[in-house]
């Protein structure tokens, strides 16, 4: 038996029989999700929004705006490690699985560190378009186990997209 | 009773009276641009939460930038464009301004 999703009335979500290796790719993400502005990965998460001919208008903002972002970027990490702090272990079936709840407020944390942390496996990994459209997928080096990780949090960042897209029906 | 001439004298001076701050300040494109890692169902979701479009709009902004590789998503005066980017590159989306063309 496969994870499973439920919400409750609150639209908060609860994230049951997760097994192990799910929970310490999620738990890595706080350390990924370090990220300064002065790295590449800094940069891509959060390219300069002018030509890059507008070198003034370019630095003003990353002078104005990056501290915000990169704010943004923090809190949203902070709250994940939270919630993972509190992530409970259980027996099903003979099985150690976890429940991992989300509140309906810290959605859009998740949403935000999620996908972040997408983009910076995919930035370490020089993963692309052609990786991304791979149908089978095989892990057997440190790359490929990335492009499996960017797969597997995409695939809980569409869960947490389609509450979202339920809320706003 | 006023005469037609008179009114039609007034409306004018009130119209042109009305010109707005936003003619006279260039307007501005915020674009998106594809990303192969960013799903799609998140950009949609993001254009509906930043500038409050539908589902149908976000979908169809979305699609042209997945098909086309970059959208405008929306077009205005200068600060409020640059407000827009940094929200939407608060959602990873990869944002930038261009000045629209006259």
């Amino acid at each position: 038996m496969g994870p499973k999703v439920t919400r409750n009335g609150a639209g908060d979500i609860e994230l049951s029989g997760l097994p192990p290796w799910i929970v310490a790719m999620l738990r890595e993400l706080t350390d990924e999700l370090r990220i300064t502005p002065d790295s590449d990965i800094g940069q891509r998460l959060f390219p300069d929004p002018y030509d890059a001919e507008e070198e003034q208008e370019n630095a003003e903002w990353r002078r104005l705006v990056h501290p915000d972002l990169f704010a943004l970027l923090a809190s949203a990490r902070e709250i994940l490690a939270s919630d993972l702090e509190r992530l409970e272990i259980e027996d099903e079936d003979g099985e150690l699985v976890a429940r991992l709840c989300i509140q309906a407020s810290h959605m859009h944390a998740w949403l935000h560190a999620l996908g972040a942390a997408r983009q910076a496996l995919a930035a370490e990994h020089e993963i692309g378009a052609e990786d991304m459209e791979e149908e089978e997928l095989e892990v057997y080096d440190e790359r490929s186990a990335a492009l499996a990780r960017v797969h597997l949090l995409g695939w809980l960042q569409q869960l947490l997209v389609e509450c979202e897209v339920e809320d706003l029906e | 009773m006023l005469s037609t001439g008179v009114l039609a004298s007034t409306s004018t001076e009130v119209e042109e009276q009305t010109v707005t701050k936003g003619a006279l300040s260039p307007p501005w494109h915020v674009i998106v641009h594809d990303d192969p890692i960013t799903l799609m169902s998140y950009v949609t979701l993001a254009l509906q939460k930043v500038f409050g479009y539908s589902l149908a709009k976000s979908n169809e902004l979305m699609t042209t930038v997945h098909t086309s590789g970059r959208a405008v998503v929306w077009t205005g005066e200068r600060e409020r464009a640059e407000i827009y980017v940094q929200k939407l590159q608060g959602w990873q989306l990869r944002a930038t301004l261009e000045l629209a063309p006259v």
